[in-house]
């Protein structure tokens, strides 16, 4: 089921009047069922999937806590991690592997091709499993005790507002909340609405009117010109983040009105002033799961400076991996990782430029000239995330940096037959650059505004969905991942 | 709790205040020659042909002779050549992907409105299978008809028709429409080019109607009988490359649908001599000589198996 359909604006009310009518001893089965009905209404037969990861997982968690023998919990946990990460290998990598794999016997001269699996991506497959991975790592660890209610911890696995696209919750933050006891309260439910509200802005208004433009651009780059191609990749840079950062706001959101508090997921990451700052700003829910239980294990930066950019470089391209199938997002998280690694070569003299210019003066032009130069640095790497294939995003890339631009083609990119559809979702996208700080202060509590002055930007906000807002079922872009 | 509905009528009442108005000022604010509302929703499309066609409709009626469908009707069937070979007027209301929930509402309006002689349904496989809203966001736009739009909005029940429906009462100065190049009188839009397509069969896919659809369809025999609508079902003439096993499977349904009303079913998906590359512009749609031979052979047989009531 997704967010952004009619579907689900009837789904969800009932879900809640049913959950706060409920006593308290059955709302775990209450949200159980509805997660189980949520994931169902996609394609049913998947959801054996996560029954598989829920069944396995729930056993050899608590197999792992009455373990003592380190060895046998090793077993346990790797037995775990094998069929999750097999799930994962089968359903989403399965294609990519044998393609890889028949290019490599071609240019053998081997005759023999292994065939493609045309097994469909079951969606949210990289999320869940991540999630539950994390319950048997840190059940391994010892960082914290197995949950002995079935029923609770596959709940845990299944949530339905995260299920699908995150946030990647960890058990000792969501867990414990489904025990708890939460009411109708007022000031929770509003906050969780309004969020929501802006979600739905980001995904209908912005991502999803966006999404044409840059389909339009990346489909076909070899006949646009450069500067249709650069237009095209800023439009991609705030259609990824508006889908992405929507969905996040709206499971929040719906979550925050059940009571479950989830983590944050998005922090104005654009406004970075480094890259490694855009990964504590961006996705915060899978850089965090990444740094815990990849780069730490690997050894993190408590190792030799060589040893350390492998450990970035390691991590990134498995992030760049876990994001999907392709060359293409190997190459964004290798991009990454340079980033990174270069940032730390070079990160005394950044260091003293930076001491000069507060010297002299020029703290702010220092800050944003380093905010600037992070978001050209990540616009880059977009470029490979949304290309089709490698040698497209090279094409593009080589369009960009040459200034192969041609202001008829761009004209005729904004105006469509004479009309200026494009431009009305340019002036929107500008708006939203200036008022994104603003909104997520505002939804995060953080910032106040009078009661009318609330009433006017929600229903304004309201009021710009019914008029601008696309509502076909547009599927978000992370649920491929 | 009630602090929360109490609020929350505050707030669903300064929406259904602001929708309106915003859409208001966007709507009657033009910049570089458009309204502002055309910058901001890209489905509000501006007037088309229909707007046109309903001009001439108006100044020129009565007719005895209707078609309704899809681009295939509209581009299908020419009122010159029925004028002169059967003289009659005849009336195209065809659209571009006119669903058949709609060519019931509009066949219903019509024909409650006005008598017609003959009223031919073009029936096409597509529309049977696929649904999108081009159909009812082009008829809400176009059509002079405010109970039509309304029928089709209450059908459809998706806001983006709710912001078509307001652009027809609340954009004041309406009156641009897009001028199609092909468009001829009544609604009839020709086409003289011809294509070059290899002669290979489509593959088969199985006949997969929307239930949806085929309930309207037979709501819409249902509302013909009952009413003494003197409808027609045209299946007109498919290049080569048409897949024949779904086409028979396409011509069984409509049979069976039309057994217990029996309206006369003209079936020329197959049974016609034209070719692809002289008479058909596209791997749908006739050219106009294409249109000729079609037109030619349907009066001949509307002319001896389903009279005039100017015959009796």
């Amino acid at each position: 089921m997704l967010f952004n359909s009619g579907h689900f604006l009837i789904f969800f009310p009932i879900v809640l009047i049913v959950y706060f009518w409920a006593p308290k001893k059955y709302r775990w089965l209450i949200l159980l069922v509805a997660s189980y009905y949520f994931y169902m209404a996609w394609k049913a037969i998947y959801i054996s999937l996560i029954l598989i990861s829920t069944v396995l997982d729930y056993f050899v968690g608590l197999a792992m806590s009455q373990e003592d023998d380190k060895r046998n919990r090793k077993i346990l946990l790797f037995i775990s991690l094998l069929v999750n990460l097999g799930l994962l290998g089968v359903f989403k990598y399965f294609n990519f592997f044998a393609d890889n794999f028949n290019v490599l016997l071609g240019s053998l001269n081997l005759d023999y091709l292994i065939p493609a699996s045309g097994l469909i991506l079951p969606m949210g497959i990289s999320f869940y499993t991540f999630q539950t991975m994390a319950y048997t790592i840190d059940v391994y660890n010892r960082k914290i005790e197995a949950e002995k209610h079935f029923g609770y911890f596959a709940l845990y696995v299944s949530y339905f507002p995260q299920l699908v696209a995150g946030p990647i919750e960890r058990a000792q933050n969501l867990l414990h909340q489904f025990k708890l006891e939460f009411r109708f309260e007022y000031e929770r439910v509003v906050s969780g609405l309004k969020q929501m509200l802006w979600g739905f802005f980001k995904k209908m208004v912005i991502a999803d009117r966006v999404a044409v433009l840059v389909e339009a651009a990346y489909s076909n780059p070899e006949a646009c010109d450069g500067g249709t191609l650069l237009l095209a990749t800023l439009l991609f840079t705030f259609q990824i983040y508006c889908d992405f950062s929507g969905y996040s706001d709206i499971a929040i959101g719906a979550s925050r009105i059940l009571g479950i508090k989830l983590m944050d997921n998005f922090r104005t990451p654009y406004l970075s002033r480094n890259v490694s700052e855009f990964w504590s700003r961006w996705h915060i829910s899978l850089s965090t799961w990444f740094r815990d239980y990849l780069y730490i294990p690997l050894g993190g930066n408590r190792v030799v400076k060589w040893r350390w950019y492998y450990n970035l470089l390691i991590v990134f391209l498995v992030s760049g991996f876990w994001h999907g199938a392709n060359w293409t997002f190997i190459a964004w998280g290798a991009l990454h990782g340079i980033y990174l690694i270069l940032a730390l070569i070079f990160k005394e003299q950044k260091a003293q430029f930076s001491a000069k210019m507060n010297k002299w003066g020029l703290k702010r032009i220092n800050t944003w000239t380093s905010i600037i130069l992070t978001f050209v640095l990540v616009v880059i790497a977009w470029i490979y995330f949304r290309a089709e294939n490698i040698s497209d995003a090279h094409l593009i890339l080589s369009k960009i940096s040459s200034f192969d631009f041609n202001l008829v083609a761009l004209e005729s990119f904004i105006i469509d037959n004479g009309r200026v559809k494009a431009l009305g979702i340019l002036i929107i996208v500008a708006i939203f650059i200036f008022i994104d700080p603003f909104m997520d202060a505002l939804i995060k509590n953080k910032r106040k505004v009078s009661s009318l002055s609330s009433y006017l930007i929600y229903s304004f906000l309201t009021v710009t969905i019914l008029i601008a807002g696309n509502f076909g079922k547009v599927d978000f872009i992370y649920f491929q991942f | 709790m009630s602090k929360f509905f109490r609020n929350g009528l505050i707030f669903l009442t300064l929406v259904v205040v602001l929708y309106p108005f915003c859409f208001f000022l966007l709507g009657n604010i033009s910049l570089a020659g458009q309204p502002l509302i055309n910058w901001f929703n890209p489905n509000l499309s501006t007037k088309g042909t229909i707007h046109r066609a309903s001009i001439e409709f108006n100044e020129d009626q009565p007719f005895q002779l209707a078609v309704f469908g899809s681009s295939h009707a509209y581009r299908g069937y020419d009122p010159r050549i029925f004028e002169e070979k059967m003289d009659v007027k005849m009336f195209n209301f065809g659209s571009s992907a006119q669903s058949i929930p709609n060519s019931y509402h509009y066949i219903k309006q019509e024909c409650a409105k006005n008598t017609y002689d003959i009223v031919i349904l073009d029936l096409l496989v597509s529309i049977f299978e696929n649904r999108d809203l081009e159909s009812s966001i082009i008829l809400t736009r176009n059509v002079a008809d405010d109970q039509l739009a309304r029928n089709i909005l209450w059908e459809e029940k998706d806001i983006r028709l709710a912001n078509i429906y307001l652009a027809r009462h609340l954009i004041l100065e309406d009156d641009y429409f897009y001028e199609n190049p092909d468009y001829i009188k009544y609604g009839f839009v020709s086409k003289t080019d011809s294509m070059k397509a290899p002669n290979i069969q489509r593959p088969y896919k199985e006949f997969d109607p929307s239930e949806r659809v085929v309930q309207r369809f037979k709501d819409l025999l249902h509302y013909c009988h009952q009413n003494d609508v003197p409808l027609v079902l045209v299946n007109q003439p498919r290049p080569v490359q048409t897949n024949e096993e779904k086409n028979k499977e396409f011509s069984e349904f409509i049979i069976e649908c039309n057994a217990p009303y029996n309206f006369p079913v003209f079936d020329y998906s197959l049974d016609h001599e034209l070719k692809t590359d002289y008479n058909f512009y596209d791997l749908g749609h006739m050219n106009q000589t294409g249109v000729e031979y079609f037109n030619s052979r349907l009066i001949r047989d509307l002319k001896t198996q389903v009279p005039l009531k100017q015959d009796d």
